[in-house]
């Protein structure tokens, strides 16, 4: 389980636009807007990876100028088999 | 577990970020559902281990595991935001290879340079550590060995470091990786002010009207600062924001006049605005008569090369850096040269975007704060260049003040507070003081009563040069704590490989992570990370922050203090200093280096028992070195480190006792009568301006690092680079990172779905670039410049957008380390290797 907070920093013209964005992601919520372009975002998912690209995507859509993490908490349940996979070490003198 | 729970987490996180975002939120959707006793979740107070910007953030842990992080809402920098990679945090821990036991090189039960690597005890990892340091100092005296630390150690590693190499082994050997990337900072703080570390901070992000990026992609690389920046840009009115850089990344997304230059022409482009400056007659005529000399340096300077190489050999003044007087007018003819037509035709900058920055700087009216980072300090004159901007401030006056700020972002989180303030050089002492000013050792012998004499006045090998005293076998002793330079540093396979794997040498790496230098090496040391050690780093805009031990170090892993602490133990006085020195101060006969360094009245002055350490909550914290050593030690350490700051020569470096770190949210040195400094120099804001210059007009300036309480303008000329692309090697290679990874992804390459995200170091380049070669978008390539090769694919639609002739690779990947391409050229006067620019060619591999 993972959840996530995100205060978005819209454009105020693209507010609108980014907000329709973000309520197309699954697990993503928009709790609110101000007039200024900001936004309190959540993400829940049982998935860590999910989590992880969700943040990538939302700071690359257009519109979007910063995008701030706040919160977030993880937890192993039984349900989360996320297969843990890690970065191979090579050791070779020539590569 | 419950749903309950569950809705209480979530609903802490949207209140945490309406919070912040000061927006406020329905009262059905702040209800707290009933906690479970045993999901108690504990939050406390530490920096981010990661970039320069230094957010404080609230880790959660439960049942000793870290488990959330939270934004700091406390927080003056981040006030509540944190960064994707905070979002990491709470997991670089864990990742499944974790070191928790040393590792020798062994064949047949015997060390082995050649041999696999087999578990050892602790003791025996220093029992064959002891004696090769031991039979290097003997044959080559305290030259023969060195070590390599760190911008991301916590302050009393670098200092425990420094006590050891310094007063222990009498070796100037001690270099930190921060000499990569804030050495050319630090030099020009030191050539125009005499005082290392900004005037400013970031309490100028919303005071400025205007901000200018140079060669910094802050987007991604200080994203809070940033938002910071956004923020007054979307609110204030008439501001704007200027980047410059070599190739089009996405800080250009907010930018006003977004240029792109070639690659060295920064330094036309600077004198170029000092130029129009004058020409307008726009600078600020009395600051300068009462505040500013100008100075123009030694030229032709080489490229920090070997001695040998055709470049060094030709350069008439190789490493020099001597000041001479300059007159207004002399000045004035220098930048004159530099007009917009020439600067325009060589930097192939638009002729009227340049005319507007130097217009934006020319503005009296226009608060301005420059920001930079790499782009500027990893370049071969990139002390020249950090002075060239000054100079342009100090002309307009725009200095020391809120919103005026010639702002040097700094990379590492405590490249500042540990490498710079501490002095883990290798020609510094703590406090900005040097080892060859006998004045300056002379302090340092009285604060850890050592004997006269006992200081190295000879300066060390820095960075690079300690990499080729390895291959030449002139060094022999190579010890590297919290860093992975095998990637991270500069020519790799001509210069760093051949020199670990030289058989005369013995190299010892301490890292949590079995990273490319663990693996290179032939001791491994396991490691503590950041969370598992009561800590403090020192970020960009001098805020020392603390933090306490949240976690345990997993198996038998120990941080780099205890292992500097337990390895003093194994040296006697007579073999660290010889007898002579000895005889000064008999009462150390036959006493270690602990008993010298340590436990010397000051450093275990403060006792400690289980449950010292606590906070505001009386939660208890752990503190394995204490515990171990039987006192205070972090205190200890920090309490006679700070006696450099009233008890030495260099004023206005003064910080906050021990204990008051750990309850507020860090505070801006100097800190004088319990007060933070956010503008220094500037009376009003800086204390010490009127403590050392008493006739101080109100709300002036006087810049006591100088002793003549003058800021130095010092002129340079544009000067190549090492090398240009020609007819074989046809493209400019520059490097850098990106958003997801720190560095060289040792620890976040650790987090699965971060490594997921960007496995691959890809080659940004230009699709016309590809086009000719025939390349198309992810096809494999192999880079290839004089020095080695390395294979990729392209990426000509990517988030970094090169302009032709030049292409960008990161350097996080441990399978393309494309720090085997990059030339080791350093800027001659802060030995900073520069990482921007090489040659290379690109082909289909």
């Amino acid at each position: 389980m993972t959840i996530c907070s995100l205060v978005i920093q819209a454009k105020p013209q693209h507010l609108s636009t980014v907000s329709a964005s973000l309520h197309e992601m699954q697990g993503v919520e928009v709790h609110m807007q101000g007039e200024n372009g900001k936004m309190v975002v959540s993400i829940d998912h049982p998935s860590r990876e999910y989590c992880s690209d969700a943040m990538t995507k939302m700071s690359q859509i257009n519109g979007v100028m910063s995008s701030s993490l706040v919160f977030e908490y993880q937890e192993e349940l039984e349900a989360d088999q996320t297969p843990q996979e890690q970065a191979p070490i090579i050791l070779s003198q020539s590569s | 577990m419950k749903i309950s729970r569950r809705d209480f987490i979530k609903s802490q996180a949207i209140a945490a970020a309406a919070a912040t975002a000061g927006l406020t939120l329905p009262a059905t959707q702040l209800a707290h559902a009933k906690e479970d006793d045993d999901a108690e979740v504990r939050w406390d107070k530490i920096p981010c281990r990661f970039c320069g910007t230094g957010c404080s953030v609230l880790a959660g842990t439960r049942k000793g595991r870290i488990v959330a992080t939270q934004g700091d809402p406390d927080s003056d920098v981040n006030k509540g935001l944190n960064c994707i990679k905070g979002y990491f945090l709470s997991k670089i821990m864990y990742g499944r290879d974790r070191l928790t036991t040393p590792l020798l090189r062994k064949t047949d039960g015997k060390y082995d340079k050649e041999g696999e690597f087999e578990e050892v005890s602790w003791d025996e990892a220093f029992d064959i550590m002891a004696e090769k340091w031991k039979a290097a100092l003997k044959e080559k005296g305290p030259s023969g060995v060195g070590m390599f630390g760190s911008g991301q150690w916590a302050i009393w590693d670098g200092y425990a470091a420094s006590k050891f190499m310094k007063a222990g082994l009498r070796s100037n050997n001690l270099d930190p990786n921060a000499r990569h990337c804030m050495a050319s900072a630090v030099g020009a703080f030191m050539r125009g002010f005499g005082i290392d570390e900004p005037m400013g901070s970031y309490d100028d992000l919303e005071h400025a009207d205007a901000f200018v990026l140079w060669g910094a992609n802050m987007a991604e690389m200080h994203p809070i600062l940033w938002s910071r920046l956004v923020d007054t840009r979307l609110t204030r009115e008439g501001s704007e924001v200027h980047v410059l850089s070599t190739y089009t990344h996405r800080s250009f997304e907010l930018a006003d006049n977004g240029m792109i230059f070639e690659p060295q022409t920064d330094l036309m482009i600077a004198n170029y605005i000092a130029n129009y400056i004058i020409q307008n007659k726009a600078y600020d005529k009395k600051f300068l008569d009462d505040h500013v000399n100008i100075k123009k340096t030694v030229t032709d300077i080489g490229y920090g090369l070997r001695p040998e190489h055709p470049l060094e050999q030709k350069a008439k003044n190789s490493g020099k850096g001597k000041l001479s007087g300059m007159t207004f007018d002399e000045y004035a003819k220098a930048v004159s040269e530099y007009t917009l037509e020439y600067t325009s035709e060589h930097s192939k900058v638009p002729a009227d975007k340049l005319e507007r920055l130097a217009k934006l700087y020319a503005d009296p009216n226009k608060k301005i704060m420059s920001l930079w980072t790499m782009g500027m300090n990893q370049h071969t004159r990139g002390v020249w260049m950090n002075g060239l901007v000054y100079n342009i401030h100090l002309l307009m006056g725009k200095i020391a003040e809120p919103g005026n700020s010639p702002f040097s972002l700094t990379g590492q989180p405590s490249a500042c507070g540990t490498a710079r303030e501490v002095g883990t050089f290798a020609h510094r002492l703590p406090a900005d003081l040097v080892v060859k000013k006998p004045e300056h050792r002379a302090v340092a012998e009285k604060i850890w009563k050592l004997p006269a004499d006992t200081i190295n006045p000879k300066v060390g090998f820095h960075a690079v040069l300690m990499q080729r005293m390895l291959k030449d076998g002139k060094m022999n002793c190579y010890w590297q704590q919290c860093n992975n330079n095998m990637q991270a540093g500069p020519n790799i396979n001509e210069e760093m490989l051949p020199g670990w794997r030289n058989p005369a040498n013995f190299i010892a790496v301490s890292d949590p992570y079995p990273t490319i230098s663990a693996i290179s090496a032939d001791l491994i040391l396991p490691t503590a990370m950041w969370a598992e050690k009561e800590g403090a780093f020192g970020n960009a805009e001098r805020r020392t922050q603390f933090w306490r031990q949240q976690v345990d170090a997993p198996g038998e892993s120990k941080s780099d203090l205890w292992q500097i602490m337990e390895f003093s133990k194994r040296f006697t006085v007579e073999e660290a200093w010889g007898a002579e020195l000895v005889a000064k101060m008999p009462e150390y006969k036959g006493k270690t280096l602990y008993q010298v360094l340590f436990k010397n009245g000051q450093v275990d002055k403060f006792p400690y028992k289980s449950g010292t350490v606590q906070d505001d909550d009386k939660n208890i914290y752990q503190n394995d070195e204490s515990k171990h050593f039987g006192y205070y030690v972090q205190k200890g350490l920090f309490e006679e480190y700070r006696r450099f700051q009233t008890e030495g020569p260099k004023p206005g470096h003064d910080q906050a006792p021990f204990d008051t770190y750990h309850k507020v949210r860090g505070l801006r040195w100097p800190v004088v009568d319990g007060k933070e400094t956010l503008w220094r120099y500037r009376e009003g804001y800086d204390p010490f301006v009127k403590k050392l210059n008493p006739d101080v007009k109100k709300g002036d300036v006087y810049f006591y690092g100088k002793k003549d309480g003058k800021a130095n303008l010092i002129f340079a000329p544009y000067e190549p680079p090492a090398e240009t692309p020609n007819e074989e090697f046809d493209l400019w290679l520059c490097t850098g990172r990106v958003l997801e990874h720190w560095h060289t992804g040792s620890m976040t390459n650790r987090v699965p779905e971060l490594h997921r995200a960007v496995p691959d170091a890809l080659v940004y380049m230009n699709p016309s670039d590809a086009r000719d070669r025939g390349l198309r978008n992810g096809a494999k390539v192999k880079i290839i410049s004089p020095r080695g090769e390395i294979t990729t694919r392209v990426n000509v639609r990517g988030r970094n957008k090169t302009p032709k002739g030049l292409v960008f690779v990161p350097f996080f990947d441990a399978r393309r380390l494309v720090n085997k391409l990059i030339l080791d050229a350093t800027d001659p006067l802060s030995k900073e290797a520069d990482y921007k620019k090489c040659v290379v060619k690109i082909v289909a591999a």
